[in-house]
């Protein structure tokens, strides 16, 4: 693959903004130490004493438990202990809790976790789990979500009603629905009668797993006065200490969460409790050892996926092709425990209808259990679901009305100052620079037919989740080296890096001199997720003003010695000197020094939560403090015969706010535009009686690197006034247009639509002999007549 | 998932394997790549692997304008695909070889291996623990197929890459036993039984796999239609050769083989019957009919539905067909 060169665009710079590394593309600091096989990860954690656990997961995709013989895995030596549900009366989830620790009473995917063993190795732990019998009542299990969302389908939670869970979430009762989401606006039968055209699409999605490279992992060591401390790779320390604290009825001070040096990957996977209940289940009863899990691929494959969706879109346009209303029914299966399920619903709910000024909405979305494994946060967070129904209808209406598929989008996708559907003003938002640059980059009003080969635009907004703070401390050694302590995760997303940056920047010191910390929630403060594309602007925030406190503070030290004023003097190079005299200056070492003698150190300290309009909330407010827009463009080849589909390149544009590192956004862009080529035409779980058939990297057809078109890779730059230097998340934005994109290539290419992903080659050349039948029908009836 | 625990033997001789071979519950191993995935999955439990690397004399790969190819036991693909000789007077060997699996695997595998790769469908490639809900399959001692629970036999797809381009070359191999060596035509060594694919009795090793002459005017061809550009079985795979005579052009020997479709690599009997026969349109549509008729595809992979890989025999069999053509047609008959 290779790339042309990074273009930025957006306002010019202001004179006089010269930074030293912001905005520069630095080596990612963690680079070396991950060639070179020094990085740490879970797998590499070995505590005294540590047993290893395995777990028993359920064969039977709904049932109850009859009964669970342990005692022959009991017997065997080498096992210290077997747990099942009933000893655990605990349930959790982020937003809504429903899931016990180990399956109790009944199992409801297949899959999920039964019983656990923790033995002194792993291959005694999977013995002892084969020795165990469990015996099922199997109940109907339901695996459509449509059929889930009935009123009479099989109940999958009988307890739905009972359920604690956070504000703002609306299950109906009695029914399979963990949440309803509604939105209203205008009047959107009134938008109907005045339309000139009406449009109803059904559009569905698959299930598609992340496919970290890393697995779910966890320790637990809970000591005999149920202090709990869990090694994990979960993506947000203090999210998980929350909910484990509150599962099993703890003050947070109990449970300590300590995060390894390095994860590798997250894209929302690793968030919830996955690996973590299982060795909390097992440490919960053994206690004083710590228990280790880590998932297999299998186990993998089934821990955590993208929801799937079928998405009901009635659109009414006038004749130009002005939208005037939509009317949006979406379903999102979300297997059989909620996980973010309810948030995810959320988040696509507010995005149904797209990034457009549409007077008249209705939306209802559902998420709805099914008997699957658990779908929660996945890059894009419902935004793909959301924008694979809206960006392929909005070709479909362009086609129809013989419209320019970037003109229709570009006259009337949001502006600055407009009113987002959720009556909420947008700002700073440079989506119409995207898609303007996207169609320039493709050279789109001056594309050359070629045969079979098409082009296609497609557009996306996904939220930031707002209000929810970070805090940051800054801890400058006697040396002049600068700690800092903040409990985001490095996921592989690059944050120690940018976050560096950041500090560098602001502190005016070397890159080299920065290093982060691994969150560990006995030192490292608040941050309330690496979730959500906002750990560039809300850690960026809080390391920044941290940064700038430690920074008057050695101003302040340094003011006496240099007999200087602290408005006289900045630090650059780790030197503090008056403007223009640096040689002058003296160490930011030797300043502590001179001070407190060999005993020298500053700190500085940050918080950032965004300030809205509407005061805090409870959960989430209705404004978002910024949105992730961007537009993607794709060109394919197809096949006429085969139905296969040859993805040429890829186009992402995309508003960053201000790139800290260029080239890690790139990288951004690259691995969303994989992941959504993924989503587009291959990667799908498949199941037969609720039983995945393709959970390995062999059968799962995640893209490999051949498969990957060239990507030009745009970034948009509209600053965003809070943002950290202007700048802004983006790594959920990356994926999300991808899918409609290459569908509305493929509409170019070859003249057919497909409104199902993944699209395979199958159903390519199904389209295409519908087509071919068609034609020839008209062709027979041009004759008769 | 790790490896269950076994004796490894390291003979030194062909005779010596072929013993521990015979002692039943034994598996050869050259490069690993299929046994090793079936091991940690329980779908093989042997408790004993003969690893063959140390046998001298298996490694050849020799060509002689009169002799033709001789590719030894343990050659890899990615050896087979690199030499300067399998290029020059095979190409389509060389293509083929590049289209198994990945790097990697084809710096492991072996050309030999590759023709033994194992029957695989995908209610078998999962975990012990999945798998073991339901009833035992044919192929691993039971008594029922999960894709056509109708039918007393296995029809899990063989899908090696090798195999239909050798067959297609004339290929036979030499099989080595109690009673010494003896070659066979390739084909004879699948039974077109998914459960026990290859006609090899306990003891027998492939030792070599021999090829001839290209004859002067032909060209062959391998297509492999998979969803990813590397690592993915074939949905179908097609090998073609066409010879033709120089007198007139017409085909004076042409040979199909298909992989994917079926519990072996199968040859098109219409494809044999080209003799004299000038290719055109017509002509390659009948041998891709004929070569849709003897596929019979079951849901047993995913990502794909029966209908379309059969769909894809009769496009990718014309296609191949064409590219054979073409380059029967380039090629001199100095080869």
């Amino acid at each position: 693959m290779t790339n042309e060169p990074t273009m930025a665009v957006g306002p010019p710079e202001e004179p006089g903004e010269e930074f030293v590394h912001v905005g520069e593309s630095v080596a990612r600091v963690d680079a070396r130490r991950k060639v070179t096989g020094r990085a740490i990860y879970m797998e590499d954690i070995r505590l005294a004493g540590m047993l290893y656990a395995k777990m028993l997961r359920s064969t039977c995709p709904h049932g109850r438990i009859v009964g669970i013989d342990t005692s022959e895995a009991e017997k065997l030596p080498g096992v210290l202990g077997v747990v099942t549900g009933d000893e655990l009366d605990f349930l959790h989830g982020e937003s809504f809790s429903d899931e016990p620790y180990l399956a109790r009473g009944k199992v409801r995917y297949v899959g999920e976790a039964v019983a656990g063993v923790a033995a002194r190795d792993e291959a005694t732990a999977g013995k002892a789990v084969s020795l165990i019998r469990v015996e099922y009542d199997p109940l109907p299990a339901v695996f459509d979500p449509l059929i889930a969302a009935q009123p009479d389908a099989p109940r999958i939670h009988q307890d739905l009603d009972k359920y604690s869970h956070a504000p703002g979430i609306e299950p109906i009762a009695g029914t399979n629905i963990c949440n309803h989401f509604k939105l209203d606006r205008g009047d959107i039968e009134a938008g109907f009668a005045a339309s000139d055209h009406i449009f109803e699409d059904t559009f569905t999605t698959q299930m598609q797993q992340h496919c970290c490279i890393e697995p779910h992992g966890a320790i637990c060591l809970v000591s005999d006065e149920d202090e709990v401390t869990l090694w994990t790779n979960n993506d947000s320390p203090y999210r998980c200490r929350k909910e484990v604290a509150e599962a099993l009825r703890l003050p947070l001070g109990a449970v300590s969460i300590i995060t390894p040096p390095t994860i590798g990957g997250n894209f929302g996977g690793k968030g919830g409790l996955k690996a973590e209940a299982c060795a909390l289940a097992l440490a919960w009863k053994i206690r004083n050892r710590p228990i280790r899990v880590i998932y297999s691929r299998e186990e993998e494959f089934i821990s955590i996926v993208r929801h799937p969706s079928v998405v009901r879109m009635k659109t009414g346009v006038k004749a130009d092709g002005t939208i005037v209303a939509r009317r949006v029914e979406m379903y999102l299966d979300t297997g059989a425990y909620a996980e973010k399920g309810p948030t995810v619903l959320r988040f696509s709910g507010i995005s149904a209808a797209g990034p457009y000024t549409i007077p008249n909405v209705k939306i209802d979305a559902y998420c709805v259990y099914t008997n699957k494994p658990i779908a929660g946060a996945m890059r894009g967070y419902g935004g793909p679901q959301a924008a694979w129904a809206y960006e392929s209808q909005m070709d479909i209406i362009a086609a129809a009305l013989g419209i320019d598929p970037v003109e229709i989008r570009a006259r009337q996708i949001y502006d600055e100052g407009d009113e987002h559907i959720t009556g909420h003003p947008l700002d700073s938002e440079g989506i119409k620079d995207c898609l303007e640059e996207v169609a320039r980059a493709m050279n789109w009003r001056h594309r050359r037919r070629v045969k079979d080969r098409g082009m296609g635009v497609a557009c996306m907004e996904r939220a930031v989740k707002t209000p929810f703070g970070s805090a940051a401390f800054i801890k400058i050694n006697e040396d002049g080296t600068v700690d800092v302590l903040g409990s985001t995760t490095e996921v592989g997303q690059g944050s120690e890096t940018i976050l560096g940056q950041i500090v560098a920047e602001e502190l005016g010191v070397p890159m080299e001199a920065v290093r982060k910390a691994a969150p560990n929630t006995l030192f490292t403060p608040f941050d309330a997720s690496t979730t959500s594309s906002r750990s560039t602007f809300h850690m960026g925030n809080a390391v920044k003003l941290a940064a700038a406190d430690a920074k008057a503070q050695l101003l302040e030290l340094a003011a006496p010695l240099l007999k200087r004023r602290t408005d006289e003097l900045v630090i650059r190079d780790g030197r503090i000197a008056a403007r223009g005299e640096v040689d002058a200056g003296l160490s930011i070492a030797e300043v502590m020094k001179r001070h407190y003698g060999p005993s020298g150190t500053v700190l500085g300290r940050g918080y950032y939560i965004p300030k809205m309009p509407e005061g805090p909330a409870e959960y989430y407010t209705r404004a978002m403090i910024f949105w992730l827009l961007g537009a993607s463009g794709a060109e394919v080849e197809v096949d006429r015969e085969t139905g296969e589909v040859k993805v040429l390149k890829l186009w992402g544009a995309y508003d960053v706010g201000k790139a800290i590192n260029p080239q890690s956004c790139e990288g951004q862009i690259e691995g969303g535009a994989s992941m959504g080529l993924g989503l587009a035409l291959s990667e799908e779980l498949e199941f037969v009686d609720g039983q995945v058939m393709n959970p390995s990297f062999l059968s799962y057809k995640l893209p490999s690197a051949l498969d990957m078109p060239e990507v030009v890779s745009i970034l948009v730059e509209h600053p965003h006034p809070q943002g950290p230097f202007g700048a802004k998340g983006m790594g959920e934005t990356t994926n999300v247009a991808v899918p409609p994109a290459i569908a509305n290539a493929i509409f170019d290419a070859v003249g057919v639509r497909i409104k199902s992903l993944p699209i395979t080659p199958d159903k390519v050349l199904r389209e295409l002999e519908r087509q071919q039948r068609q034609s020839a029908r008209r062709a027979r009836e041009t004759v008769a007549s | 998932m790790a490896l269950p625990e076994l004796k490894i033997s390291t003979p030194a001789t062909v005779a010596d394997a072929c013993r521990y071979l015979e002692a039943g519950a034994a598996e050869a191993i050259a490069g690993g790549t299929d046994l090793l995935p079936a091991l940690k999955g329980g779908l093989k439990r042997p408790d004993r692997l003969v690893d063959l690397s140390g046998i001298a004399g298996l490694d050849g790969l020799d060509y002689s304008p009169r002799g033709g190819l001789e590719i030894g036991a343990l050659v890899t693909l990615r050896r087979l695909a690199g030499d300067t000789a399998v290029k020059d007077h095979y190409p389509v060997l060389a293509e083929a070889a590049l289209q198994v699996g990945s790097g990697q695997l084809r710096a492991m595998a072996t050309v030999a291996g590759n023709l033994c790769q194992d029957t695989c469908c995908m209610y078998l490639d999962r975990p012990e623990e999945v798998r073991s809900s339901l009833a035992p399959c044919h192929k691993i001692g039971g008594s029922i197929c999960h894709v056509v629970p109708s039918s007393d036999e296995c029809w899990a797809p063989y899908s090696g890459d090798m195999a239909p381009v050798l067959m297609a070359l004339g290929a036979t191999v030499t099989v080595a036993g109690r009673g010494g060596e003896a070659d066979r035509p390739l084909a004879d060594i699948f039974t077109d039984d998914g459960a026990r694919p290859l006609d090899l009795q306990p003891g027998q090793l492939i030792t070599k796999i021999k090829i001839p002459s290209p004859a002067p005017h032909s060209g062959a061809a391998y297509l492999k239609l998979r969803p990813r550009a590397t690592l993915d079985y074939a949905v179908v795979g097609v090998a073609a050769r066409v010879t033709l005579d120089p007198k007139d052009m017409t085909c004076a020997d042409a040979a199909i083989i298909l992989t994917g479709v079926g519990s072996s690599p199968r040859a098109v009997a219409e494809a044999m019957g080209l003799g004299g026969e000038r290719l055109t349109g017509e002509a390659i549509e009948r041998i891709a009919k004929a070569a849709m008729r003897l596929s019979h595809p079951v849901k047993n992979v995913v990502g794909t539905q029966p209908g379309y890989r059969r769909a894809m025999v009769k496009v990718q069999v014309a296609r191949a067909l064409g590219e054979s053509l073409k380059a029967a047609m380039a090629s001199g008959g100095g080869q």
